[in-house]
């Protein structure tokens, strides 16, 4: 039982890694971004470039992948959502535009690096630990604190900071943001950025679990989009809880049902949180309030 | 009187001219013709995935044709055509092994096809090379339709095929003894339809599996999987499962401390090749494969003489490599799809691929490097599973696997 918990908490880390990076993005601009799981492959794809072809240490790795990602997902921005305006809640072309966007770049990785998935190196030792009587690898430990920084990193961001109370102007009103004196689209580019980055991190923590290659986020993606809805759309916090939640009763599942009906169960239970709680765990308050 | 010869002149023109157009496509290579065209080279074809993870593949594949050709030049080529082998690389994608294999057909005038290295490239391939009449030997792919007589004459396989593993991996556990058995394996329909043929083994042997542990292709999170297997209490675990999943369970499988030589556990060929062994790492020591048994050896047995100097052979080309990126397996199978198209050109005395094909298919008992060959017109897997055995993968000489034995 010890094990299927802690295995939840390591894929629910990683959920909630995708969940804060989509919020990040519906906190300015109301919209999920459907190309954010091939951000992810992105991040992972260009740590095998830097990391295992080049022979950088993973944390310098890390930090390129994070800029270049974060440039891709500017370029994003500007290509996919930027031409729709301001008004982007009465328009689906964005919709259709992330989503290809997506399709796009899941084919140029299958190109550039072929189809194969491959080994990539765990943060810390490859050696499997102890701990409370459970064999694990350190690098599901450093998941796990990664994801919860990240998670306290964007909660002070935005509860916190000037710049948190900007964004959270530019989701509620654009035209009164701009009457403020703040610069809506520098709030957008800096959410984009940081959803980026974000990506990159989540593509280094994923890829020694999953295998890095251009289909590696093909269902994790979608359990990501999951977790940020039963967390509540906006909320850090009900990210971080969302996908930590969605991980564990997904693996706690599996003691009573086979692992082939693992994605049924994820559905299921999202399905539920979300008919029971429609607002999310956290919901999504502070948008309709600034 | 002058009419007439003006119709007369006009109907040997007509005549004439289809006479150059008639010649004109035999010259084009077409292999529909009843007469073997005059050629300066014999021309082999080969697309493969030779970049990206993948590589390996295509590269395997390369250097058995490769071997090949080079040995069949050196003995004066076939019925006195040299052979010219022709590389592409579809970076395992359909659509672009599609398009390759056009541009070999139409623009190179290939005489004979090898590969590919995917059994989806292979899927997307097959109906354009049944329709251009091209003798096609697959030495890679294992997808079990991709051999069908009836829809594709002119396809031949150097591999044993999925199910044909499948079904070996379950008979050779019953025959080694063990009694309860459990399998991994996804919810495919490939995964699902292998399910019953080794329940349907396990029962006429009056046995049970001890679990068929079930997970979706690509699942990222095995251990329940895992815990699935260990639970059961087996005494044996096969793996039937696609690479990534098959190294995700056993890294599973290390957490539980549930490995070799705890349990044994055996994975079909695949779990040989060098790219499953990088992404398993430690947790495939002492994993079991399977092999065709005439590239393996044994603690008293070194293996074929002529096998062993290809193996030899192979070796001093690429030092260093010591099971790196090359599989022995996989470069025999290759070699044998190039030796096999000179035996049926040879034997046909024809470049007609109707000819080619019943040549092969009347091979019987053909010495391959890999095992023995034996196709018919019904029937164009040119080996069964009986050729197989249990290796150690991780354990080499000169690049052939050490073979288990009781």
């Amino acid at each position: 039982m010890l094990e299927l918990i802690i295995a939840g908490l390591t894929m629910g880390s990683i959920y909630a890694l995708l969940a804060l990076a989509i919020n990040i993005i519906y906190s300015t601009t109301g919209i999920i971004n459907f190309a954010h799981g091939e951000l992810v492959m992105l991040g992972g794809m260009f740590g095998i470039v830097l990391v295992v072809n080049s022979g950088l240490p993973i944390i310098a790795g890390m930090f390129i992948a994070c800029g270049m990602v974060a440039m891709i997902a500017i370029t994003l921005y500007y290509s996919t959502i930027r031409p729709f305006g301001d008004n982007l809640t009465s328009s689906l072309g964005w919709l259709m535009a992330t989503l290809g966007a997506g399709i796009i770049f899941r084919n140029v990785a299958m190109l550039i690096w072929g189809t194969q998935p491959r080994p990539f190196p765990p943060l810390g030792s490859e050696e499997l630990i102890n701990v409370l009587g459970v064999r694990i690898l350190p690098h599901e430990i450093w998941t796990l604190v990664i994801t919860f920084l990240i998670a306290i990193f964007f909660t002070v961001v935005l509860d916190k900071t000037m710049l948190g109370s900007a964004i959270k102007a530019t989701a509620s009103n654009r035209n009164a943001t701009r009457l403020m004196g703040i610069s809506v689209e520098r709030m957008v580019l800096a959410c984009f950025t940081m959803s980026g980055a974000v990506a990159a991190v989540a593509g280094f923590l994923i890829s020694p679990i999953v295998f890095a290659g251009p289909e590696m986020t093909a269902t994790i993606g979608l359990k990501g989009f999951g977790a940020a809805i039963i967390g509540g759309l906006g909320s850090s916090r009900g990210a971080f809880a969302g996908g930590i939640m969605l991980g564990v009763l997904e693996a706690l599942s599996m003691t009573m049902v086979t692992p082939g009906y693992k994605d049924a169960i994820a559905f299921l239970i999202m399905i539920l949180a979300i008919t029971i709680k429609p607002e999310g765990i956290f919901g999504v308050a502070y948008e309709k309030k600034v | 009187m002058r009419r007439n010869s003006i119709i007369s002149v006009l109907l040997v023109i007509m005549l004439l001219m289809t006479a150059v157009v008639g010649c004109g496509g035999d010259q084009a290579g077409d292999n529909s013709g009843q007469q073997a065209p005059v050629k300066e080279e014999f021309v082999i074809g080969s697309v493969g995935c030779m970049s990206g993870g993948g590589a390996s593949l295509g590269k395997n594949m390369r250097i058995g044709v490769e071997f090949a050709v080079e040995e069949i030049n050196k003995n004066g080529g076939i019925n006195g055509m040299p052979v010219r082998a022709v590389f592409r690389d579809d970076e395992a994608d359909p659509t672009k092994s599609l398009s390759l294999v056009r541009e070999l057909v139409e623009k190179e005038g290939i005489d004979a096809f090898i590969g590919p290295t995917n059994t989806t490239c292979a899927i997307a391939i097959q109906p354009y090379l049944t329709e251009k009449k091209i003798i096609h030997l697959i030495g890679g792919c294992t997808g079990t339709d991709l051999i069908n007589p009836s829809k594709y004459p002119y396809s031949f396989r150097t591999h044993i095929n999925d199910r044909d593993q499948a079904l070996f991996l379950v008979k050779e556990a019953i025959e080694k003894g063990y009694q309860r058995i459990a399998v991994a394996h996804d919810t495919s329909a490939l995964g699902m339809g292998v399910q019953k043929d080794m329940a349907a083994v396990l029962s006429e042997n009056g046995m049970k599996a001890a679990v068929f542990a079930t997970y979706n292709a690509n699942d990222v999170d095995m251990l329940p999987v895992a815990q699935k297997l260990k639970e059961s209490n087996p005494d044996h675990i096969l793996l039937f499962t696609l690479m990534p999943d098959g190294a995700r369970i056993l890294k599973a499988l290390e957490k539980l401390d549930f490995l070799p030589p705890t349990v044994p556990i055996t994975g079909y060929a695949a779990t040989a090749l060098p790219a499953f062994r990088d992404l398993a790492g430690s947790a495939c020591k002492g994993v079991w494969s399977l092999a065709p048994v005439n590239t393996t050896y044994s603690e008293t047995d070194p293996g074929l003489p002529e096998v062993v100097e290809l193996a030899k052979r192979v070796e001093e080309a690429y030092p260093g490599d010591q099971g790196k990126d090359l599989n022995f397996f996989t470069i025999c199978a290759y070699y044998d799809c190039v030796q096999l198209i000179r035996t049926g050109v040879e034997k046909a005395n024809s470049l007609n691929a109707d000819d080619i094909k019943a040549a092969l298919e009347s091979l019987d008992d053909y010495k391959g490097a890999q095992a023995n060959y034996q196709f018919s017109s019904t029937d164009h897997e040119g080996l069964d599973a009986e050729c197989l055995v249990t290796v150690d993968a991780n354990q080499l000489k000169h690049g052939m696997y050490l073979r288990i034995e009781d």
